[in-house]
């Protein structure tokens, strides 16, 4: 009876989330080309909702550290926990021009409607930061997974 | 770049081509059927994202997606090496390698509405169970020397509670930062100091609290087994976990601290004190004596070095009832041992009656065994599933 169970939903989310990083991220690349995306509005829209419904979960936690002066999160499993974590050693030290750490999420979340032409850019560069991020947390779910040879 | 991840996205769609076509071939039980059909269509989600990839690579002039590709053609890795790892494997286990634990796994799922999005599978290992897919896709893994034996089946049913608690995520993960914020409260000091003392305390009290979203996982699926299971749970879980070691009873506080499980016995303790107010008590102050004798025997002393102490047992007691109350498993009952013990329906009267026969004559129980499940097998093949 082990706790597998934890590493497989962290291991599961992160792609998850990358996969819809991706799938933003190339649309949005796309509206700014001017070009037509050949992927399904549909699984534009589902990955819009993963997207928001992550940086949500990931706002209230953030808020909880910040209001509670806690170093531990509560309510959240270990590995989202470490993220979190990661995220806020990160903006301590990196430029603070990254838009990952200097863009406030509310807005991120109203930017993800892809309404506002004169910002894409910003949505293009904050979810290419946003990916290193949780491609770099996932490694160790990776490997606790899959393996190493 | 761009030859080497056409390159790359060729191989992974033959890959997840193969895949696809070892799925069509496959002919799992029927019980596995809707676990196949998951993971066909997650295939063909896969396969949709390769080709995708395929696509783009052929307007990189025009629209830079280097960065997206790239990505996407890990993601499709890393599902299709977890596919073959670990989804596909068990659809082609052939259907006479668990054939109780099938019985027990349909039996479970098919009598709990909040797992009727659930599609059960199963694979040789540890006691476990990986839900994946948020616990749609569970695979539970059942060690070798139990897949065709009774007595241990019931931990099954601790397993379902890590599937419940999946599906029931939101709910469960708000009910437990309660109960942490509850035992970070019952842990300050009545007077504090102001020094570096301070600090370290609070982290350790931070660190009980962390940990606590863990244990209160293993305490909670424990009480689900013993709701479906009754007393049959509790006699495979005290039987099962009893390793004789003195980390059975008592562990170093460097060993607790982030632990995936509270030691065994306060689980112990906590099932006992369960049982007995549902009435079992001849049978919850036998285990509770069994336990004590062990840890006699072994000269240790219960100690949970601040992980755990009594002014939590009420926080930590209405955080699970409040857990079961969210994802409300089916109750075990008397009257049900009693009615159904020749009905092919529930496997609980078989798991019950395995055990009663096993402490009363362990000498005759494997000759009993081999004429009882083989008799309930083929009973259930003749019910007509709901």
């Amino acid at each position: 009876m082990d706790s597998d169970w934890l590493t497989v939903s962290s291991f599961e989310r992160s792609i998850d989330i990358i996969s819809a990083i991706n799938t933003i991220s190339a649309h949005t690349k796309f509206l700014l080309a001017g070009i037509n995306d050949p992927t399904p509005q549909n699984h534009i829209n589902a990955a819009q909702a993963k997207l928001v419904s992550f940086l949500r979960m990931f706002q209230v936690l953030l808020g909880e550290l910040d209001t509670d002066q806690r170093e531990a999160v509560l309510g959240a499993d270990p590995r989202m926990a470490e993220l979190i974590q990661r995220y806020l050693a990160l903006q301590r030290t990196q430029n603070s021009s990254d838009r990952l750490y200097s863009l406030p999420i509310d807005d991120v979340i109203q930017l993800l409607n892809l309404d506002n032409l004169d910002r894409l850019p910003e949505v293009v560069a904050y979810l290419g930061e946003l990916r290193i991020l949780i491609e770099q947390h996932s490694q160790t779910d990776v490997t606790r997974m899959l393996g190493k040879l | 770049m761009q030859q080497i991840l056409e390159k790359k996205n060729r191989v992974l769609l033959e890959d997840i081509r193969t895949l696809r076509v070892s799925i069509e071939n496959a002919i799992p039980p029927a019980q596995l059927q809707p676990y196949r059909d998951h993971i066909y269509l997650l295939c063909q989600e896969i396969e949709r994202i390769v080709l995708s990839n395929l696509t783009r690579l052929k307007i990189i002039a025009q629209v830079d997606l280097l960065a997206e590709i790239m990505s996407d053609t890990t993601v499709a890795t890393h599902w299709i090496m977890h596919l073959s790892a670990m989804l596909v494997p068990p659809i082609h286990e052939p259907a006479g390698n668990y054939p109780i634990s099938l019985e027990v796994l349909s039996w479970l799922h098919s009598i709990h509405s909040n797992s009727s999005t659930s599609f059960p599978a199963i694979m040789h290992g540890s006691w476990s169970v990986l839900p994946f897919a948020e616990g749609r896709l569970p695979i539970y893994r059942v060690p070798y020397l139990e897949r065709r034996r009774l007595l241990f089946q019931p931990l099954l049913f601790h397993e379902f509670g890590h599937v419940l608690y999946a599906l029931h995520r939101p709910e469960m993960d708000d009910l437990v930062k309660e109960m942490q914020e509850n035992i970070l409260d019952l842990l300050v000091p009545i007077s504090r100091r102001n020094d570096r003392y301070d600090r370290l305390q609070s982290h350790f009290r931070e660190t009980i609290a962390y940990t606590w979203y863990k244990w209160i996982q293993e305490l909670f699926c424990d009480a689900v087994g013993f709701t479906i299971g009754g007393p049959c749970f509790l006699h495979a879980f005290a039987f099962y976990l009893s390793m004789l070691q003195p980390t059975d009873f008592c562990d170093a506080p460097q060993n607790l601290a982030n632990s995936s499980h509270p030691t065994t016995w306060l689980r112990v303790r906590f099932l006992v004190k369960r049982s007995t107010e549902q009435g079992f008590l001849e049978l919850g102050r036998r285990i509770d004596g069994e336990w004590q004798k062990i840890a006699d025997a072994i000269s240790v002393t219960e100690d949970y070095y601040g992980f755990y102490d009594a002014p939590l047992e009420n926080t930590v007691s209405q955080a699970v009832e409040d857990m079961l109350i969210e994802v409300d498993p089916k109750h075990y009952t008397l009257e049900q041992n009693e009615v159904h013990l020749n009905s092919a329906k529930s496997p609980l009267p078989l798991l019950d009656e395995a055990w009663k026969v096993y402490e009363q004559d362990r000498e005759s129980y494997t000759e009993w065994e081999n004429v009882q499940l083989p008799r309930f097998l083929t009973e259930v093949t003749k019910t007509p599933k709901n």
